[in-house]
């Protein structure tokens, strides 16, 4: 895809949340929304100078072709992106120590790691050093997890 | 004199060097900074004398704004917002197989511009506790000012979007109360945005996602080759170069650091910009160029020493670690103010003859940090990744024990990638974050002391003196070509 459609794209965007944050003006009170005001202001006049640069550019076709990612690349990053937010759902429900453990391990064999030592080893060393550096040492209690807590 | 004798005693020296290997440590890991550091060891330092508490809570300040460049240097994220400028060069540089020149650099250069600020607090304090009682809200609002012109030279390539991506986020920034009634802001109904978004897991997303994601996208098991890693490396030619550059930013970083609430995060960025307008070869800013690692590295640590001015003279903390540093202060029965040097001097005078000492040793126990440090290109990417979303993810939640953080951490995290996929710079994020509450708080407060007669701000010589500078800084790259266009021509004729 030109590098100038998506820059439309994200202009498209962008328009929106302004617009979206033009809704709750309502609820702010006068003063309170000066600065806010001034500050949409200028960036819906950057968002529309960036529209018209990019227009221009694929009318006079001197617009550039980005780098494409393959469908694996792409397909690899989406799955990633999908256990991460999973990891970070469940750790409310059933903890830091068993969520980072079990991560750690789906994470290393879905990045392609193939030594057997190392993906026993790395998960239990990594939860137990953070768990020890943050709650020993630096006083920072992680979740102990609802569904952990509940058992008797 | 008292000082000497006093900092050289076993115990003072042992608490110095502690003090910085946990201040490293603190700085080095995402989500932790160089006030949490000082912050979490307050407790700590009851147990302590005086004397020792302050060397300590010194030394973790100093390590703690020095450790952040490490990962900035060798992953490309920086481990404290001061350290966001080093990031950009530092990791071009490891690309190239010199990040041994790299972290060799930034600890010398950070142990200079503490070291030149522990000078001034020796010497210059009571001028520039003249300086820090002047300054006020009219002052503030121009440095905000001046800060947020730095998006124009750093997003030079590409100006309009780097103007866009600050106007936005300045409007990201308004999330929340705010400043002058409290009224809260584009929450949308989700209370955890009723105090703003986060700072700090924004940052870490911001620089630490990218790096994984494009981890994922290279088939290479390792970072760079392993003939390519480089050992720590101090070449006298960096230096000899760039003796102004040093100057410069140590200056920069004391008068930075005088300035409340404009902290080493600010400080980094102005000096930045500055060394970039100076060097003979700007386009290379981004690329690794030398000059901009030794402004931001030079300028972040000399805000150290510049901040305890108004903090010792004043009782007015320069910067956010400096606040903590009052209230360990008062913990220990030490006033703040002119009283403390007749009262408490065998204190005071250790702590300003330590703050050198501490400087200097920063530079060894940071090269030895960084020489093991290098390993961790030797890593293969499947453990560095996995890693990096771990820590970046415990990180963000441990600042405020929030999941809320670590969603907003993400959501950073996955914008900065589409952003730095299209061509979208990622530095006026984080000034605009930095800099925004700050010139809303500043400009409301200049509008409250001088209502519609808002040209008074013009009869203060340091308001004078900043908007002058903020005219430079725009008018600088335009005169810069205009010059160069008449000398062109005169060389065609």
């Amino acid at each position: 895809m030109q590098k100038e459609k998506l820059d439309i794209i994200i202009c498209i965007f962008l328009t929106i949340v302004l617009l979206v944050f033009a809704t709750q003006f309502s609820e702010i009170t006068p003063i309170a929304r000066i600065y806010p005001t001034g500050v949409m202001f200028g960036t819906f006049i950057c968002i529309l100078v960036l529209f018209i640069q990019s227009i221009k550019s694929i009318r006079t076709n001197a617009s550039k072709n980005t780098e494409l990612m393959t469908a694996q690349v792409i397909k690899k990053i989406i799955y990633y992106i999908l256990l991460i937010l999973l990891y970070i759902l469940l750790w409310e429900w059933f903890g830091y120590i068993i969520t980072t453990f079990l991560f750690t391990l789906v994470s290393l064999l879905f990045l392609g790691m193939k030594n057997k030592t190392v993906l026993i080893l790395f998960p239990i060393c990594i939860t137990a050093v953070i768990y020890i550096l943050f709650t020993n040492l630096l006083m920072v209690s992680l979740p102990k997890g609802i569904i952990i807590e509940m058992l008797p | 004199m008292i000082g000497f004798l006093q900092v050289f005693q076993p115990i003072n020296l042992v608490l110095c060097v502690l003090g910085l290997l946990i201040g490293v440590i603190f700085g080095a890991l995402p989500g932790f900074t160089a006030t949490m550091g000082v912050a979490v060891f307050v407790p700590f330092s009851y147990y302590l004398e005086p004397q020792g508490a302050l060397l300590l809570l010194s030394g973790i300040y100093c390590g703690g704004v020095y450790g952040g460049s490490i990962p900035a240097v060798i992953l490309g994220i920086p481990g404290t917002p001061a350290s966001a400028p080093t990031s950009f060069d530092g990791r071009a540089l490891t690309l190239k197989g010199q990040a041994g020149r790299s972290l060799a650099l930034v600890t010398f250069s950070s142990a200079f511009g503490g070291f030149m600020s522990s000078i001034a607090l020796l010497f210059l304090t009571p001028i520039l506790a003249i300086i820090a009682l002047k300054v006020g809200p009219p002052e503030q609002m121009m440095i905000a000012i001046l800060g947020l012109s730095v998006v124009c030279m750093l997003s030079e390539g590409n100006m309009i979007k780097g103007i866009l991506v600050g106007l936005f986020t300045l409007l990201i920034a308004t999330i929340g109360q705010d400043p002058q009634v409290g009224f809260p802001r584009f929450t949308f109904g989700i209370y955890q945005l009723t105090g703003g978004v986060s700072l700090v897991p924004i940052l870490i997303g911001l620089f630490a996602i990218p790096e994984v994601i494009k981890m994922l996208e290279d088939s290479e098991e390792l970072l760079v080759d392993t003939d390519k890693v480089g050992k720590m490396l101090l070449l006298m030619s960096d230096i000899k170069d760039n003796v102004v550059n040093y100057i410069r930013s140590a200056i920069i970083g004391i008068i930075i650091g005088i300035i409340p609430a404009a902290g080493p995060d600010v400080a980094a960025f102005l000096s930045y910009n500055e060394a970039k307008k100076n060097s003979k070869y700007p386009e290379n800013f981004g690329n690794g160029a030398i000059d901009g690692i030794i402004a931001s590295e030079t300028t972040n640590n000399a805000v150290t020493g510049g901040s305890l001015i108004p903090l010792l003279t004043l009782g007015i903390p320069g910067s956010a670690p400096a606040a903590i540093f009052l209230g360990a202060m008062y913990i220990h029965g030490l006033r703040p103010g002119p009283q403390l040097f007749k009262e408490n001097a065998d204190v005071v005078y250790t702590l300003l003859v330590a703050f050198s000492i501490i400087n200097i040793l920063l530079f060894f126990v940071g090269w030895i940090f960084c020489k093991y440090s290098l390993k961790v290109l030797l890593i293969p990417k499947t453990i560095l990744a996995t890693s990096i979303v771990l820590l970046a993810t415990v990180g963000s939640y441990a600042i405020s024990k929030n999941i809320f953080d670590v969603i907003q951490m993400y959501i950073a995290g996955v914008a900065g990638y589409i952003m730095v996929k299209n061509d979208y710079p990622l530095s006026p994020v984080a000034l605009a974050l930095l800099l925004g509450p700050m010139l809303e708080q500043a400009i409301s407060q200049t509008f409250v002391m001088y209502g519609t007669k808002f040209y008074m701000i013009f009869t203060r010589p340091i308001t004078i003196v900043l908007f002058l500078l903020i005219v430079l800084s725009f008018a600088w790259r335009p005169i810069i070509n205009l010059i160069q266009k008449k000398r062109n021509k005169e060389a065609t004729c």
